[in-house]
Order: C-alpha cells, then sequence, then structure tokens
C-alpha cells in the first residue's frame, strides 16, 4: 500500500506562524518606535515598512502553499542562478548599498533595502534539493556527489564572504549541511564537510584581527563594556533587567540608543527585557514547535525532493532563530542574523514566509505513517514514539480521515 | 543507506527515500541546541537579573541630588551662631577648551584666582574631561570668572557654613559647635552630635536617559524634594559667651596655663550658657588647622577635680546624717589610711575645727573623715547619685569618661582620696552638672546643649529631676560654699555687690605622670550666684597654671589664685548683661 495524499495544508505550522508573525510586529514596533522617531521622526517608520513586508510575505506564503512544489523544481537552477547574480551585482559599487562596513543591499526605494542572500536562501534551498532528488543515491559518491555538492558551498559562501556577511554564510552551511543528510548523504561525508568549515573559520577568524577581537570580547564583553564588548553588554542588560516576569511591553530602556541593532538583530534581547523569561521561553517554545512541524513535513514528504526541502527550510529557520538567541544571550560571538519572523527587515521576512509557504504545501502532500509494511510492528517503529504501536485503530483512523 | 541503523520503510513510493531517523536527529540536535540556549537565557535572566539589572539602572538612570539645606544654630536669644553660604568651586573641562583660548583661559584662571598659571595650563593640555582648578571661593570671584565668558569653565554651587567670630584667631564657640567638613558631615561638637538633624534628608531628581544622554519622556521620572535640616536652638548665650571667652584668654596668659576651659550652666534646668576653651580654633579656616585643636578639653577629656569635689563629699555626708557643718573634729594635719599617709595641702596641725572650717580652708582631713562618718557604701551612691560614676550624657559629640571602679573593688586609699578629689577622673561637664545640684535646690539637672530641635524641645527638659540631696542640705552646703567666698580660698571670686551672696569652692590637684603626681596641677574653681537663687553655675579649669614665681610656692598656682579671677571676670559680666541683682537680707 502506498502513501495517501493528503490535500489538507498544516493548520498548526500556518498557525504558529502566524503567532510568530504577530509577535514579531508587536516586538518590531516597541524595539524601533525611539530609533524611528530620531532616525525618521515617525515613531511608526519601521514597523510599517514590517507590516507592508509581511502582507507581502503572507501573499507569497499562501500562494506557494496552494501551490504543488513539484511545480518549482523546473524554475530552481534558475533561480538559483538569479540569486546568485544578484549577490555578484550586490557587490558591484553604485548598486549595492554599504552598511556598517558591508555591502550586501540594493536600494529598494519606498520598501527601504533588498538584500539578495535572503532570497538567496529560498533560491539555493530549492536547488540543492532539486540537485539531490536528481543525484539519488550518487550523492554518496565522493566524486560525483560529495565534491561537486562542496563546491557549491563554497562558491555561495565566498560570494557571502565577500559581503561580509558570516550571520548568512553560517546559515546557508545550515541549510547545506542538513539537505544534505536528510537527502541520504553519508554522515562521514558530513563530518568531514564540518570539519572542513570548520578549519576555514578558523584560518579566517586567524586572518582577520577583526573577528579575533569579537572572539576575547564574547569572552568577557563586560570586560571592555563601552568599546568591543558594548552591544554583547547592552543585550545582557537587557535580558537581565527584564527578569522573570519583564519589565512591561514598550518600557524596554534598552531600544533608546543604548542596544545597538535593538530592532534588528538583538530583537530578542528587547523581547527579553519587555516580557522576561516568560517570554523569551514563549518565543522559543514557538520556534520549537515551528522547528518540529517543519521537519515533521520532511518526514512525512512523499519524496527525497520534499523530505530534502522541507528539512533545509525547516533548519534555515530553526538554525537561524537559534544563532540569532545564542548571539543575544552571547552564548556565541555576534555573528549577525536576524531572528525569523522577529527582526526587522523585508527581504528576509517575506523570504522566510515564501519558504513556510513552500514548506506548507509540501506538508500538504505528505504522506500518512500508513503502508503495509509499517503495520507490522518492526517496521514501523517510527510510529512507536508517538502512540502505541499496537493500537489495532491507529492506522485506520488516519487512513479514514485521509481518504475524507 | 548502507547504514544498518535505519527506521521507516526502505521503499517509500516509487524511490528510495532516506530515513527517517536522519530528520529525527536533527530534531534532536535542535532540542538540544534549544535547551542549552534556554539555560543561558535562565542564566542571565534569573541568577544575574539582580546584580545586572542593577549595574544596567546605574547606566541609564541619572539621579541629580537636590542638596537639603543645613539647620542653622541659634542661641537663646535666637542670634544666629552658624550661616550656610554659598562659595564656588571652579571646574574646566580641557577637552572643550579649544587649542587657540588655552592661553587666555589660563591667564584669566591665574588671574581672578590666584592659581598656578603653568599649573593650569599643564591641566589644559592634559586633554582629560574634569579638572577643578580652585575650589570654595567667594561669589564675587565668581561672578568675575563669569563675566568672562571661559570656554571649558564652569562653576559649581556649594554650601559651607560661616560662624561667628569670638576672640582673635578663633570663631565663637568653636569647640562647642564644631564644624562642617566638605562633604556635609558636622565634625565634632554639636555639628557632629546633631548630623542627622541638621543634615535633613537630600531630594532627588532621577531620570531615564538615553544613551546620547537625552531624557526618556516615556521613563518614569521620580522627583523627591528634599527635607531641610532642623534649625537648633541653644542654651547658649552668645555674649557671654564671648565674655568667657575673652576673660579665659587673658586668665589662661596670665597664669601661664597650658590651656583653660571655662562652662556655665542654667541652675534651674542644666543648660549650657558658655562653653569656652583656650586656645580655640576658627572653625571657618578649619582646614588649615592643626586637628590637636578640634579636641575639645570640656566634655572629651577628663582631670582630677581635686578639692571641688568636697562639695559633694561633705553635701553626701550632711545628707545622709553623718555629719553637720558645726560638727567639730580634729584635724593634725594628715591621716592614715589603707597604709599610706595623706596629708592636708599645708601639712599643718589645724586643731579642732568645724566642717564648714575644712570647706572654707579645703582641708582634705576633714574631707576624708566626712566620707569615713558616713562609710563607703553611702559614699559611692551619693558618687553615682551626683553623676560622677557614668557619662553625663551631654548632646555634644565625644563625650569622654573614665568611671571609678566598683565600689567593692575600690580601695580604702582610693575612697580616701575619691573624697578630696584625687585619684578620681571626671570630664567638666559631670563636675559642673554635681556642683549645679547644690544650686538647684538637690536636684540633678541633667546637662544639654540643646534646647529646641526645629518644632520639638529636647527631650531632656521634659524628664523630671531627680531629688540627690534634700533642699536643707542644699541649703547648708550653700551657706558652707558662701563661707568659703566670705572667709576662705574662694575671696579671689568676690563679685562687686555680692560679696555675701555668692558661693564658691576652689580646687586643684596635681597632674599624675606615670602614676606619681607633679608640680604641675589642675586649678579650677566653681561657684554660683546669687546664692540662694542662682541664675548661673559656673566653673572654670586651668590646665598647668605656672603662675609668676610657683617653682618656690606650687600653691601659687592653686585654683584661687588662677581659676577664680577669671571667674570673677565673668560673673561680673553676667550679672551686668543680665542686670543680677543680689538678695536683699
Amino acid at each position: 500500500m502506498s502513501s495517501v495524499a493528503r490535500s489538507q495544508p498544516d493548520r498548526h505550522l500556518l498557525f504558529v506562524t502566524v503567532l510568530l508573525c504577530g509577535a514579531g510586529l508587536v516586538m518590531v514596533t516597541s524595539a524601533s518606535v525611539a530609533f524611528a522617531y530620531t532616525q525618521h521622526e515617525s515613531a511608526f517608520y519601521y514597523s510599517l515598512r514590517q507590516a507592508a513586508w509581511m502582507a507581502i510575505g503572507f501573499a507569497a506564503l499562501f500562494v506557494l502553499s496552494r501551490f504543488d512544489y513539484h511545480k518549482l523544481r523546473p524554475l530552481a537552477p534558475a533561480a538559483a542562478a538569479g540569486a546568485l547574480l544578484l549577490m555578484i551585482l550586490v557587490l558591484v559599487p553604485h548598486l549595492g548599498v554599504t552598511v556598517n562596513g558591508a555591502r550586501r543591499w540594493f536600494d529598494a526605494g519606498p520598501f527601504g533595502t533588498f538584500e539578495p542572500s535572503e532570497l538567496g536562501k529560498l533560491a539555493f534551498a530549492l536547488f540543492i534539493a532539486h540537485w539531490i532528488d536528481r543525484r539519488g543515491d550518487r550523492i554518496n559518491d565522493f566524486q560525483r556527489g560529495f565534491l561537486p555538492y562542496v563546491a557549491m558551498l563554497a562558491g555561495v559562501l565566498v560570494l557571502l564572504m565577500l559581503q561580509k556577511d558570516l550571520g548568512t554564510s553560517v546559515v546557508m552551511v545550515g541549510i547545506f549541511v542538513s539537505a544534505y543528510w536528510a537527502g541520504g548523504g553519508r554522515m562521514r561525508h558530513v563530518v568531514l564537510m564540518l570539519a572542513g568549515l570548520l578549519l576555514a573559520f578558523i584560518a579566517l577568524t586567524i586572518i582577520e584581527p577583526y573577528r579575533f577581537a569579537r572572539l576575547t570580547s564574547w569572552r568577557n564583553p563586560m570586560a571592555d563594556p563601552l568599546g568591543a564588548g558594548f552591544q554583547s553588554t547592552q543585550s545582557i542588560y537587557g535580558l537581565a533587567s527584564g527578569g522573570f516576569f519583564g519589565v512591561g511591553i514598550g518600557h524596554s530602556v534598552e531600544k533608546y540608543g543604548w542596544l545597538p541593532e535593538a530592532h534588528t538583530d538583538f530583537i530578542f534581547a528587547i523581547i527579553g527585557e519587555e516580557t522576561g523569561l516568560i517570554g523569551t521561553t514563549l518565543v522559543m517554545l514557538g520556534f520549537l514547535y515551528f522547528t518540529w512541524r517543519g521537519y515533521r513535513t520532511s518526514m512525512r514528504a512523499p519524496d527525497r525532493f520534499g523530505v530534502t526541502l522541507a528539512a533545509s527550510i525547516t533548519t534555515w529557520v530553526a538554525f537561524q532563530a537559534l544563532l540569532n538567541m545564542a548571539t543575544v544571550t552571547n552564548t556565541l560571538p555576534v555573528t549577525g542574523v536576524p531572528l525569523p519572523f522577529f527582526s526587522y527587515g523585508g527581504t528576509a521576512l517575506a523570504s522566510t514566509l515564501a519558504a513556510v509557504g513552500v514548506l506548507l504545501s509540501i506538508a500538504r502532500k505528505g504522506t500518512t505513517r500508513t503502508n503495509t509494511h509499517s503495520r507490522k510492528g518492526k517496521d514501523a517503529p517510527f510510529d512507536s514514539w508517538r502512540r502505541n504501536r499496537w493500537a489495532p485503530v491507529s492506522g485506520a483512523r488516519r487512513g479514514t480521515r485521509a481518504s475524507r | 543507506m548502507q547504514t544498518g541503523l535505519r527506521f521507516g520503510a526502505p521503499q517509500r513510493g516509487h524511490k528510495s527515500l532516506p530515513g527517517r531517523w536522519r530528520v529525527l536527529a536533527l530534531v534532536l540536535v535542535a532540542a538540544l541546541l534549544a535547551g542549552l540556549v534556554w539555560t543561558r537565557l535562565a542564566y542571565w535572566q534569573v541568577v544575574r537579573h539582580v546584580d545586572l539589572a542593577a549595574s544596567a539602572q546605574a547606566q541609564y538612570r541619572e539621579v541629580v541630588e537636590l542638596p537639603a539645606l543645613r539647620g542653622a544654630i541659634f542661641d537663646r536669644n535666637l542670634k544666629q551662631l552658624v550661616v550656610n553660604t554659598t562659595v564656588y568651586s571652579a571646574f574646566v573641562s580641557p577637552d572643550q577648551v579649544p587649542d587657540n583660548q588655552r592661553a587666555r583661559v589660563a591667564l584669566a584662571l591665574a588671574t581672578v584666582l590666584g592659581a598656578d598659571a603653568p599649573k593650569v595650563n599643564e591641566i589644559l593640555a592634559s586633554g582629560k574631561k574634569f579638572s577643578y582648578i580652585a575650589r570654595r571661593f567667594s561669589k564675587a570671584k565668581a561672578d568675575q570668572l563669569r563675566s568672562m565668558v571661559l570656554p571649558g569653565v564652569g562653576l559649581e554651587e556649594e554650601q559651607q557654613r560661616a560662624y561667628l567670630p569670638g576672640i582673635a584667631g578663633s570663631s565663637l564657640a568653636a569647640n562647642l559647635l564644631g564644624f562642617v567638613n566638605y562633604d556635609g558631615q558636622g565634625q565634632y561638637g554639636v555639628e557632629a552630635h546633631y548630623q542627622t538633624q541638621l543634615a535633613g534628608t537630600p531630594g532627588y531628581i532621577s531620570s531615564y536617559r538615553d544613551l546620547a544622554n537625552r531624557e526618556i519622556v516615556l521613563g518614569s521620572h521620580t522627583h523627591q524634594d528634599p527635607i531641610n535640616g532642623s534649625d537648633l536652638v541653644l542654651s547658649l548665650d552668645s555674649n557671654i559667651q564671648y565674655a568667657a571667652e575673652q576673660a579665659l584668654a587673658d586668665g589662661v596668659k596670665k597664669a601661664n596655663a597650658e590651656s583653660g576651659s571655662v562652662l556655665i550652666m542654667d541652675p534651674a534646668t542644666g543648660g549650657i550658657i558658655a562653653w569656652a576653651d583656650y586656645p580655640s580654633y576658627n572653625a571657618n579656616d578649619f582646614i588649615h588647622t592643626d586637628p590637636a585643636h578640634f579636641l575639645d578639653n570640656i566634655s572629651s577629656s577628663v582631670y582630677e577635680p581635686g578639692s571641688v569635689m568636697k562639695v559633694v563629699t561633705l553635701s553626701g555626708a550632711i545628707n545622709a546624717g553623718a555629719i553637720t557643718p558645726d560638727m567639730v573634729i580634729n584635724d593634725p594635719g594628715f591621716v592614715y589610711v589603707g597604709g599610706y599617709r595623706i596629708y592636708d595641702w599645708d601639712r599643718r596641725n589645724h586643731g579642732n575645727i568645724t566642717y564648714t572650717y575644712v570647706l572654707e580652708h579645703s582641708l582634705n582631713v576633714g574631707a576624708m573623715k566626712a566620707m569615713q562618718a558616713e562609710g563607703h557604701a553611702n559614699f559611692y551612691s551619693y558618687l553615682q547619685a551626683f553623676g560622677l560614676t557614668k557619662a553625663s550624657g551631654i548632646d555634644v559629640a565625644a563625650e569622654d569618661t573614665i568611671p571609678p571602679p566598683a565600689a567593692a573593688k575600690m580601695a580604702d586609699a582610693q575612697y580616701a582620696t575619691t573624697a578630696f578629689g584625687q585619684g578620681v577622673d571626671t570630664n567638666m561637664v559631670q563636675m559642673l552638672a554635681a556642683i549645679n545640684v547644690v544650686a538647684n535646690g538637690g536636684k540633678y539637672a541633667p546637662p544639654h546643649v540643646v534646647e529646641r530641635i526645629g518644632n520639638n524641645l529636647n527631650p531632656v527638659l521634659l524628664q523630671p529631676q531627680r531629688q540627690v540631696i534634700s533642699p536643707a542640705t542644699a541649703l547648708q552646703m550653700t551657706q558652707m560654699m558662701e563661707q568659703v567666698v566670705q572667709h576662705g580660698s574662694g575671696w579671689m571670686s568676690r563679685v562687686r555687690g555680692f560679696e555675701l551672696d555668692q558661693a564658691g569652692k576652689t580646687g586643684t590637684s596635681q597632674i599624675p605622670v606615670n602614676g606619681k603626681y607633679t608640680l604641675d596641677v589642675w586649678a579650677s574653681y566653681v561657684g554660683f550666684l546669687p546664692a540662694l537663687h542662682p541664675k548661673f553655675t559656673m566653673i572654670v579649669v586651668m590646665r598647668k597654671p605656672h603662675y609668676p614665681g610657683y617653682q618656690q610656692d606650687w600653691t601659687l598656682n592653686d585654683g584661687y589664685i588662677t581659676a577664680a579671677p577669671v571667674w570673677q571676670k565673668i560673673a561680673q559680666q553676667i550679672v551686668v548683661d543680665w542686670r543680677i541683682t543680689p538678695d536683699t537680707r
């Protein structure tokens, strides 16, 4: 007995996404008012733009969720090529906008700026899922699977490092490695890949003195609270001021210029300050639930393309959120990644929501666990952790619902 | 998929699918990492909440203190003894002085404030953020600086106490009042003792600041008005204080003494009317004063009261019924006590004499016999009742006492010497308060300086005074002390018109050094006037007077010759100033 297609979208996934986005909009509004007012004399400058991008993002989400993701496959090479092109073009002076010494944005007029590497995450996720599926089991071949894959990753990373975008590089590594892993890549290849990346990272750290300084200030940010450790110190101050219950939404002091990037990369510290451990824990639980539903989608996907794509999109969101929170809590040095659904940043928000749309589309095609083999116990241990594997109604009920 | 570890169906759909355990592993990794991050989160938000939130507050909050005005101090006639004045301090922010202005700024600061020009230049070149140039100068100089509009130079207002001038080189009642240091802390005397009440409670304005130090309007903003310090009204009379300081200074110089003190008390209340030390100091210039001068000899140092103590001894014995003023005893000039032979001051055989004669001529043998007549236990209980065994509790900082040993532990010889005021240590406040019992009809009036604190009476004034000796005993003792002035050692204290109407007693005690008495003495005179309705009780103590020619006769250093004239001079002044008339008989 083979899979049965489900036409129902994953309402849980959609719901948790909407919830995170709603909370995100509230927090962007709260965290940006002061900065927006001093910069643009309009307290809602950023939140209105974020809302507009969110609308675009949700539009993309709904369109893509109703669109059979298989039909995206033919577009994948073109999308990846387009993203690559934009990522190269953004490096060209006058085309790209430089912010804080990094050139990674295009000027997008009334919508602020446009960051091609954010779009690149979705494009590359699509492309590598397509690529892995086409290679099938050949990806386990060192020369025909592993090496080309590593080459692709390396190419993208070089472009990102030229944009001085360490954060997106790390997330991209997460996307590539998780896709490779979920798509059936060998464990030793994955280990090799990670080891190589680690070596490259160490090399880059030693070469660039500013990265090394970042590492030392990470070890003890309070040692130089007004210099290198300023942002981390302020971030920790924000979290600590929040305590268990928070100072109340809108009552953050850190957002008044103390914490740099309060409404973008460090919005989680403002969440911590205003809503306390309760708020940050709820946000983490939200992301965890999102992660679970995303990976669940991957596990239920009917084909390798879906499995790989769902895994890499979920990893993207989950890994990026974790990296962000780890940075804010000073668990890792400052990498500079936005918190998905929360941080101000239109391109990132819209492309993340579009990716969730793809995820929902995969969920729609997701199979149930039912097939002839799995009913017989030994082959279906996967079910066992979710429910009593001997429950006779298990498969039957699901089958009934699925065929409804 | 060569791995043996493989869950799920190997054949899902028409193509082989990678194992679900792979994605499940990702879930596990995500959950683990999330747990790790959450631990960090809980660490910062819960474990480090208190200390780091405090550091954060210190960073955001700007607290501007609103200083409380220190209370003024008035004398009994509401003359202000201390005035709060505003002085100015100049500071520079060298980083805000343009290079081309440096010379002008340095010159101006040097000219107006007398600052060292090269040093100012050095500070200006340092690029520091802040440095004081001169502190606590007058408003005139501040106005002059202000009119010059110097870049990077700021003025800071500070409060300073200004005390009334006393005799040359000192401020009025400096040793009683103390002073206030630059941190607003009262030092010594009344300023220290009443620091809390005088200082009040500073208020503050606290606000949140953003990084650019702009006030956050949405932030909570608290304002607390300062509570100004309470004014103090003393029982002091500044005219008498001044007269006492003058007379004392003259007396100390004349007697060639190391130092001297005068303490005058209101007999009925125990309120201090004058508190003079010589040498004293100028509290307005405390910063340039040797701290040794701050010490006050009246309450912060002890002495052996000598024969003044005989008033206490005889009063107790009379009150106990052991003796009467007319009782006749034999005084051969010495007695044996506890194996020691103790002499009268003149070592002469006085034959049969009365106790009035004993007091008049200050005979140690008589005092010891009176003490023996009433017994050690009675004697000791009178020492306690007269307030000589514990601190007087005067409301002036740093009272010093050396209480006598417990009654049972005192040797016979010490009882004997204590009876005439040697081998016992008291401070002047204790001694005057004890003698004042006689002046106050036998009641002990607790000594104090402050009558009112803000709108409240000093609680000491509301307490009932304890009866130490009966009014009849007090009267008998007063009459004996009148005889001291009329026939005995107190003749130098006679105030014109009050010759028959004043009571007194001299005292001279040799100063022990390393347990041996020397030729140096504490010479004192205590008395009150008018005898039967006293308006004041006064004690004068001279320390180490070296009267001209004293080497031949140490009795020339005696209280009657060094202290009594000072007493007389001040008493004369009080009589005039307060318009006291003698009792008509």
